[in-house]
C-alpha cells in the first residue's frame, strides 16, 4: 500500500492531521500525477456519498425481538415439552407391551395344558393301538 | 439465555444492519426478513462469540445472508450491462431516477467486495464513523482499517468503471 494513497484517503475521509492537509494541498498544486490519483478517489467518495441511510422505525427492532422470542418458545416446546410427552408415550407403550406379553404368557400356559391333555390322550391312544393284540 | 441482553443488541444494531442490508437488497420487506434471520443465526451462536466481536460477526452474517438472497433471486438482479444504457438514456437526467440508479450501481459494486471491506465502507460512509469509533466497535487497528478502505475504494472503482462500464465522471455530473 502506497503511503500517498493512504494520505489521500485520510484527507478525503476527514482524518488527516493539519500537516497532512497542508501536504495534500501543496501536492494538488504541484503534482499532476497526484492530482489524477486524488481525483479518482474523490469520485469514489462522492459516489458512495450519494446514497443516504434511511431512518429505521423502532417497530423493526420489536418485530425482530418477537421473532426471536417466538423461535425460543418454539425451541422450548421442541426441546423440553415434546421429549417429555414422547417419554410418557414411550413408557405407556412399554407398559402395554409388557402387560400384553404377560397376558399372552398366562394364556399360553393354559393353552399348553389343554393341548397336553389332547396330546397325551393321543399318545395313550397311539400306545394302545401299537399293542400287538395278535399275540 | 439473557433475554435483556439480546433485546439490547437488537435495538442497538437494527438501524445499522437494516441500512447495511438495504445497500444490497432494495425491498424493505426483504431486508427485514434478512435482518430477522441474521439475528436468529446470531442468537444461536451468541454464547460462543466474544462480546467485542459482536459487531463484525453480525455484519458478516447479514452480508452472507444478503448475498445468499441475491443469489436466490438472480432473475430480478440488475445486469451491470444495463447501467450503461440507463446512463445514456434521457431519463437519467431525472434526479430521482439518477439516485435510484446510483444506489443500484453501489449495491452491485458492494456485493462484489468481501464482508470486511463492505462493513468498513458502511461504517465510514453511511454511519459517518471516525476511524477512532471504528477501532472501538471492531477492534481492528487503524492501519488495517485504512488499508482495507483504500483497497475497497480501488476495487469499487474497477468494478464500476471496468465491469459496469460506467464513467464516474458521467454519473457524478
Amino acid at each position: 500500500m502506497k503511503n500517498i494513497e493512504l494520505l489521500i484517503n485520510r484527507y478525503l475521509d476527514g482524518e488527516a492531521t493539519n500537516t497532512e492537509i497542508k501536504q495534500v494541498d501543496n501536492l494538488l498544486k504541484e503534482d499532476n500525477e497526484f492530482k489524477k490519483k486524488f481525483s479518482d478517489y474523490e469520485k469514489i467518495n462522492r459516489v458512495l456519498n450519494t446514497v443516504d441511510n434511511v431512518i429505521v422505525s423502532d417497530d423493526i427492532s420489536k418485530r425482530v425481538i418477537n421473532s426471536i422470542k417466538y423461535k425460543e418458545d418454539k425451541s422450548f416446546i421442541i426441546g423440553r415439552f415434546i421429549p417429555a410427552v414422547m417419554g410418557s408415550l414411550a413408557s405407556c407403550v412399554l407398559a402395554i407391551i409388557i402387560s400384553t406379553s404377560w397376558a399372552n404368557y398366562d394364556s399360553n400356559i393354559l393353552t399348553t395344558s389343554d393341548n397336553d391333555e389332547e396330546m397325551y390322550s393321543h399318545v395313550v391312544y397311539q400306545e394302545f393301538t401299537d399293542i400287538d393284540t395278535t399275540k | 439465555m439473557d433475554n435483556k441482553k439480546i433485546e439490547q443488541i437488537v435495538h442497538l444494531y437494527t438501524p445499522k444492519l437494516y441500512n447495511y442490508i438495504l445497500k444490497f437488497v432494495h425491498q424493505r420487506e426483504d431486508a427485514e426478513d434478512i435482518l430477522q434471520n441474521s439475528f436468529l443465526a446470531f442468537y444461536k451462536k451468541m454464547d460462543k462469540v466474544e462480546e467485542k466481536k459482536y459487531s463484525s460477526y453480525l455484519y458478516r452474517i447479514c452480508h452472507n445472508k444478503a448475498l445468499n438472497f441475491l443469489d436466490k433471486h438472480k432473475e430480478t438482479a440488475v445486469d451491470p450491462a444495463d447501467f450503461t444504457n440507463i446512463v445514456r438514456d434521457d431519463s437519467f437526467n431525472d434526479e430521482n431516477k439518477r439516485k435510484e440508479l446510483m444506489s443500484q450501481i453501489i449495491s452491485y459494486a458492494l456485493s462484489q467486495l468481501n464482508p470486511k471491506m463492505t462493513m468498513l465502507i458502511d461504517m465510514k460512509f453511511y454511519r459517518k464513523m471516525s476511524y477512532k469509533d471504528i477501532i472501538q466497535e471492531t477492534g481492528f487497528s487503524q492501519k488495517a482499517i485504512e488499508s482495507q478502505l483504500v483497497r475497497a475504494k480501488k476495487k469499487l472503482r474497477i468494478i464500476i468503471e471496468d465491469k459496469a462500464k460506467i464513467e464516474l465522471g458521467v454519473v457524478l455530473r
